[in-house]
């Protein structure tokens, strides 16, 4: 397992800017304006063998673009990578014997054939020994239940049955670094419980550095003791998801809905968001329990939830503790 | 990269059967066209001796003979990899332990291979009952044949792959899609006889690759007064070079790309 370095990596890409209306698209034919764009930059962190480590970040953050470099499909604008010896651009058919990948909105299984094919072309394309393939497979079968979809053409998956597939596709030549993009995307509970499971195990094996990218926090509270927070490109945060929450001041609330509206509630923090709804931050009182019974001692209650903090809103709060200081 | 080349032309050879109807489909519609291309050829060749100094039987044989040729090394690869692109498919074919363009290559080849059984074969026994196409007469001639074929499918490829990768420079190739194929079908033979182009044309004709298409399979099959070894040999040379700017074109489209949508 190949340890990853990144070292002072950004990555910048044009634009074009289209002038309105037909004026305009005929004078872009003779001339075009471009804006530069910054993805990433100034990227710097390290990875260890058998690490699992999830990148956040807000939309646009530039978390895709730094898995696609990893796995050699982008090359940076300038700084440096190395995944063991290799650079994953410049070495991309060697690298990528050594990677499995899952991006999300993207399928790497054939849409016209049934599974099966695709994953004989993948383990033929890595060269995976008949004995081990048919080994992995009957895991896959039994831990991703994808046996009763093996005859079925791509295009008639549904998206959960699909993802159990990639995650199949992607580590039939037990690669000992996968890179999943937005893994979880779109799935229901089920199945992202099934998957988070899945990865579980396969972190724990101990063979396999995991990389993920998500909006979904508890993909990375089930999977990554260390995150990396991306935000506008530039990395804002490397370390344990409980330490970024800590150092945010931990930002769960209590949502509580009233019976009748209310004028005031006097407890710390708290927020009258509707007239029959408050929200009070959790980390202002000693327990939940104790603020619990606080609340049902003196307001009418109809329903009570803890919520957690948002990516966004972890990022919001990361901002506003760096303005003021 | 010999492994990963044969399971990607595996899979190209599999898709063409994935759809049942647009195999018999395919077929019918090239035969119609075929089927018009040589009665059309021999309404208008009709009784004369000779056409531009080639005998009329021969011209009729030529004229099918590259319409069989064009069945098999026709291809969409351009089309395909602009497709891939601009969905950001293509993703998945780099990550496979190959180059682009010889993953793309095999997977084009395994189509041909099907489509060779599929069409350019059942199309050729059917225009040996409708025309009288004239047939080698050295056992050897159809080696010959198929290896040019194959050289004629590298290098229409290389060029549709040029073509292709451009998409993530040029973000939409159409218009240099159809300008190949106007070209392709015009100096290849596939459209019209070489031999009917002027004086002055032929130098033109000879200095461009296509017409190693479907002009030289066909002159070869017809077993022509003409070098077999250095017409394979100028294929070879055009195939080497098409595939060589292939992968230039590969190389600048590879620095400045970009995986569209995310």
């Amino acid at each position: 397992m190949p340890p990853i370095v990144v070292e002072q990596v950004s990555r910048r890409f044009r634009t074009f800017d289209r002038r309105r209306g037909i004026l305009g698209a005929v004078r872009d034919l003779f001339r075009t304006e471009t804006t530069e764009r910054v993805a990433v930059a100034d990227l710097d962190f390290r990875i260890e063998p058998g690490e699992a480590v999830a990148l956040i970040g807000p939309n646009g953050a530039g978390k895709s673009t730094t898995v696609k470099m990893l796995a050699g499909l982008l090359k940076p604008s300038s700084g440096r990578i190395r995944v063991g010896d290799l650079d994953p651009w410049a070495d991309r058919t060697r690298h990528v014997r050594g990677i499995g990948a899952v991006f999300g909105q993207r399928t790497q299984l054939w849409w016209d054939l049934a599974v099966v094919e695709a994953l004989d072309l993948c383990a033929a394309m890595f060269g995976v020994p008949e004995d081990a393939y048919r080994r992995r497979m009957a895991h896959f079968e039994e831990v991703l239940g994808i046996g009763p979809l093996l005859r079925t053409p791509v295009r008639q998956l549904s998206l959960g049955e699909r993802m159990r597939c990639e995650l199949a596709a992607a580590l039939l030549h037990e690669p000992p670094l996968l890179f999943l993009d937005e893994p979880t995307i779109g799935l229901d509970v089920a199945v992202k419980l099934r998957l988070r499971q899945f990865l579980a195990e396969v972190r724990d094996a101990g063979r396999t550095t995991l990389l993920l990218t998500t909006h979904d926090l508890d993909d990375v509270a089930a999977l990554c003791p260390r995150v990396l927070l991306l935000s506008e490109g530039r990395l804002l945060h490397d370390g344990p998801l409980p330490a970024l929450a800590a150092r945010l001041g931990g930002r769960r609330t209590l949502q509580v809905e009233l019976r009748a509206p209310v004028e005031g509630v006097d407890l710390p923090g708290a927020e009258i968001t509707s007239p029959t709804s408050v929200r009070i931050p959790v980390d202002a009182h000693s327990s939940v329990p104790e603020l619990v019974r606080e609340v049902l001692a003196r307001l009418d209650v109809v329903d009570l939830r803890i919520e957690d903090p948002s990516v966004e809103e972890l990022i919001a709060r990361f901002y506003e503790e760096r303005r003021t200081g | 990269m010999i492994r990963p080349s044969l399971a990607a032309l595996r899979i190209g050879f599999r898709q063409v059967f994935a759809y049942r109807t647009e195999v018999v489909v395919q077929l019918v519609s090239a035969s119609i066209v075929a089927g018009l291309n040589g009665s059309l050829w021999q309404a208008a060749i009709g009784g004369q001796e000779t056409v531009a100094g080639v005998p009329g039987p021969e011209m009729l044989s030529y004229v099918v003979m590259a319409w069989v040729a064009v069945t098999f090394f026709a291809t969409r690869v351009n089309e395909e990899i602009g497709l891939r692109f601009r969905d950001g498919q293509i993703a998945a074919d780099l990550l496979r332990p190959l180059s682009l363009q010889l993953n793309c290559y095999a997977r084009d080849l395994g189509r041909a291979f099907a489509v060779l059984g599929l069409q350019t074969i059942p199309l050729f026994a059917m225009c040996l009952l409708v025309f009288p196409v004239q047939l080698p007469e050295r056992p050897s001639t159809w080696a010959v044949w198929l290896l040019s074929l194959l050289l004629s499918h590298l290098a229409n490829f290389g060029l549709s792959f040029a073509i292709g990768v451009a998409a993530f420079r040029l973000h939409n190739i159409t218009g240099l899609t159809h300008l190949k194929a106007t070209l392709v079908s015009i100096f290849s033979g596939a459209l019209i006889p070489l031999e009917l182009f002027g004086e002055r044309w032929q130098p033109l004709v000879y200095a461009l690759p296509f017409h190693s298409f479907a002009h030289t399979p066909a002159s070869l099959f017809l077993e022509r007064d003409v070098p077999v070894g250095g017409l394979l040999a100028e294929q070879a040379l055009w195939a080497a070079a098409l595939w060589g700017l292939g992968a230039f074109a590969w190389n600048r489209a590879a620095h400045a790309m970009t995986v569209q949508g995310g």
